[in-house]
């Protein structure tokens, strides 16, 4: 017997590099203000997910109890979870679970990242294995860091549909003027389709404005049974989908940390198998269409995961992206705008935490409290994140 | 290395080795000693230096020993120490001392040791060592007598006196003597023309002629004959008749080291390829089982379905898990997608580091495969690439290697 689950309360500490401060402060940080803004004390909430971080973490990787410690030990469950930079959205989905099974009626989600700057490096082994560690294998054999996975992802597009240099630029400068607008975003810069194109090539085609960042930053949700919410907020956002999916056998995808994958010839499944499969879960759990979204916030860890994923979640054709974006119906007061919030392009990727991110911005534009980047009309949104080794969450929210 | 008494450059064939202790007159310590035994060993090994030039800054070519350290120096310490003209003796290349300024006592042997002397007109000779109490230590008394006679050389080390540029060339010490302003420009001139010979017949012709030296007229005609015979195998030596025939000025191109006196008599043996073990960067991934390097990967049994590198496991849901047999993938492929990335992950090792491509390679297992590419030119997706072994980094005697694709000839 479930229940319908609603956010009552977010909380974002603003995205940069905050060599002072570690992740506990952080995650603290977002903690806090998603209680005064769900106008609700520590003790009252009843559950915690957090999302492990990579980098800098607490010894055993526990940094949910990091943050119990820190705000004050009540004893409620704590759980620790982790799927690459689709982190946070597993966190929100055990608080989800826990309160739509009635396990508790007040649960928090919670992401902090430090990132170690520059490109992601090895991951140290943490258990020895006989086997093939890939994660340091594919560096030191090959010498392949993350974006050249998405450099070869990109370029096989660029054969087969076409998509142009101008339009993998145009992705940046949307949502660099979308992240100028957004005091969280750690970039404000508003760069132009020719600055794009002017920055140095790092990972053929792709350049140095067009691959993510590396961030710190937290944010947290506070979620409770809907029918619960209005003694909270007068603006309760209702959770219409939460999913999960990984990949699937024979998705022909480049995907990190690979040193081989299947032929395109020889697919059995889908690019990105665990994003469309985690979307098409979310819209079966929502009943919706993607007729039905307003807003989209998706991973646009390059421009090519721009186009790719507004493709997978709006299931068009190979191609109609790049239209999409020429045509500027992803810009904000376009027909669906992508990233208001300004995406990856402007925040960086805070690898645990940036779901739940997209979770703010959503809830935000939902309330009708996005200010100045405010999507006219936004009723529903969709959030997705995709995390290295074929994770991959999504979120349906809408107004109540 | 870094030099501090002496300063050492490389330019078009010609090392210069410049004592720099103008304000100690150059004098030889031990420091100056291990320094310029350093240079030599460089000039030495480095197969672009084909003439090395010794000279001194300021007023002095080297105006002997340092007077502190002899005062010190103990009879096992005077035994052992470095004997600098021995070291330019056995230089296999042609050495130009051009004399400067004073070259006296230590000074006065490593110039008897060069094979050619030029001095200035303001340059002085000597051997002074009997003035301190002591004799010369350095070959003077092998190397003077047989080049200006005993007698005269008798009455240089008796009495300490030192002679002019002048005198100097009369008793046939020096080559020439030149006007100091003009003392650059003539080395040059020597040494260029020197190095536009071929360097093998150089070598040999100096070998013979200290060698000789110090055998007697038989011997010495016999070394002569070997020599001789081992000259006529040279590529050097084809060239220069070639081009005398065909009346126009030959192009030598030396040899590798390795050829000349410690080689076999006889025919020339070109020395073998400095083999480096190749250590793969990981184990399992390779294999040359089948005499060529292969990626290692394991096949299902049952679905044929490939993984790179080799797992315990077939990927395929449907399949029994374990029913996996390790092969080895086929070395062709066609090029899927590629980048080039202008940077170096810090796990990642290439030395010296550059731009490189990583490329997706389809194999006819039906897998791509991820790889460094051997260029980062004229790539294009759909082109035929060859597996190669290539290494990535040096460690000790052994190289570290790498899987690599490179484009087959005539592919676009």
């Amino acid at each position: 017997m479930s229940r319908e689950v609603a956010i009552v309360g977010i909380g974002m500490h603003p995205w940069g590099v905050f060599p002072e401060q570690d992740f506990g402060e952080l995650a603290v940080d977002a903690v806090v203000k998603a209680l005064a803004d769900a106008k609700i004390s520590w003790t009252q909430i009843e559950a915690m997910a957090a999302g492990i971080h990579g980098w800098s973490g607490s010894p055993g990787l526990i940094p949910g109890n990091v943050v119990a410690n820190a705000l004050g030990e009540t004893g409620i469950p704590v759980i620790n979870v982790y799927a690459a930079c689709a982190t946070s959205v597993s966190a929100l989905r055990q608080a989800y679970q826990m309160v739509s099974f009635g396990m508790c009626d007040m649960a928090i989600a919670v992401g902090a990242e430090k990132t170690p700057g520059g490109f992601f490096p090895a991951i140290p082994r943490l258990a020895e294995s006989k086997k093939f560690d890939y994660w340091a294998l594919r560096f030191k054999a090959v010498g392949a860091t993350n974006p050249v996975y998405w450099a070869l992802d990109c370029r096989r597009r660029m054969e087969r549909v076409g998509t142009t240099e101008q339009v993998l630029a145009l992705a940046k400068a949307k949502n660099s003027k979308n992240g100028a607008l957004n005091p969280n975003a750690r970039f404000k810069k508003v760069f132009s389709v020719e600055d794009v194109l002017k920055s140095p090539l790092v990972v053929d085609p792709l350049r140095l404005l067009e691959i993510a960042a590396t961030s710190d930053g937290a944010a947290a949700v506070i979620v409770c049974p809907l029918e619960k919410a209005k003694q909270f907020t007068d603006r309760p956002i209702k959770i219409d989908a939460c999913s999960i999916a990984t990949g699937q056998f024979g998705d022909p995808t480049c995907r990190i940390p690979i040193l081989s994958n299947v032929a395109e010839s020889k697919a059995k499944a889908p690019l990105i198998s665990e994003s469309v499969r985690a979307v098409s879960l979310a819209y079966k759990q929502a009943g919706m269409t993607p007729e039905d979204i307003d807003l989209i916030e998706l991973p646009d860890n390059s421009s090519w995961h721009e186009l790719v994923y507004t493709e997978c979640i709006l299931k068009l054709q190979e191609g109609e992206a790049d239209r999409m974006l020429e045509k500027h119906e992803t810009d904000i007061g376009g027909r669906i705008p992508v990233c208001p919030s300004g995406g990856i392009a402007s925040f960086g990727e805070a690898v645990s935490t940036q779901g739940l991110a997209q979770v703010c911005e959503l809830v935000w534009q939902l309330r009708g409290q996005a200010g100045p980047r405010q999507v006219e009309n936004a009723k529903i949104g969709l959030g997705q994140v995709y995390g290295a080794q074929g994770n991959n969450s999504a979120v349906i929210l809408s107004k109540v | 290395m870094a030099y501090k008494n002496l300063i050492f450059e490389k330019k078009d064939g010609i090392a210069t080795i410049t004592m720099n202790r103008p304000e100690a007159l150059n004098a030889l310590n031990m420091e100056t000693r291990m320094e310029f035994m350093n240079a030599i060993a460089d000039a030495r090994d480095d197969d672009d230096v084909k003439v090395v030039v010794i000279q001194g800054s300021g007023r002095a070519f080297v105006a002997g020993s340092d007077i502190r350290e002899i005062k010190e120096t103990s009879m096992l310490q005077a035994r052992a120490l470095p004997r600098l003209g021995e070291v330019v003796e056995n230089l296999d290349k042609p050495v130009i001392a051009s004399v400067n300024g004073f070259a006296l006592g230590g000074g006065c042997e490593i110039a008897m040791a060069c094979d050619i002397i030029i001095a200035s007109d303001v340059s002085k000779f000597g051997q002074p060592e009997i003035n301190l109490g002591l004799i010369p230590g350095g070959g003077g008394t092998q190397r003077l007598p047989s080049i200006v006679g005993p007698h005269k050389a008798k009455e240089l080390i008796f009495t300490g006196d030192q002679i002019d540029a002048k005198e100097a060339e009369r008793i046939g010490l020096v080559n020439r003597v030149v006007p100091a302003a003009e003392l650059d420009a003539t080395v040059k001139e020597i040494a260029e023309k020197i190095a536009s010979k071929s360097t093998v017949a150089v070598k040999l012709a100096k070998a013979s002629i200290n060698r000789g030296l110090r055998m007697n007229l038989d011997a010495g005609l016999s070394y002569e004959k070997e020599l001789y015979g081992l000259v006529q195998t040279s590529p050097d030596k084809a060239e220069g008749i070639a081009a005398f025939l065909e009346k126009r000025k030959p192009v030598f191109k030396g040899m590798p080291s390795g050829f000349g006196l410690t080689t076999t008599w006889g025919a020339y043996v070109p020395p073998a390829a400095k083999e480096k073990k190749q250590i793969p960067i990981e184990e399992g991934l390779l294999s040359w089982a089948s005499g060529e390097p292969r990626l290692v990967a394991s096949k299902c049994k049952a679905c044929g379905t490939y993984s790179f590198p080799a797992s315990y496991t077939c990927p395929n849901p449907e399949c029994n898990t374990k029913d996996v047999e390790q092969v080895a993938l086929s070395r062709r492929g066609k090029l899927s997608s590629y980048t080039i990335q202008h940077y170096a992950p810090p796990i990642f090792r290439m030395e010296p580091f550059r731009p490189f491509a990583i490329g997706l390679v389809e194999l006819p297992e039906g897998i791509n495969v991820l790889s460094i590419l051997t260029t980062t030119e004229n790539l294009k997706v759909g082109m035929d690439l060859e597996m190669v072994v290539r290494p990535l980094y040096s460690e000790g005697d052994s190289e570290v290697v790498t899987w690599m694709f490179k484009p087959l000839e005539g592919s676009n």
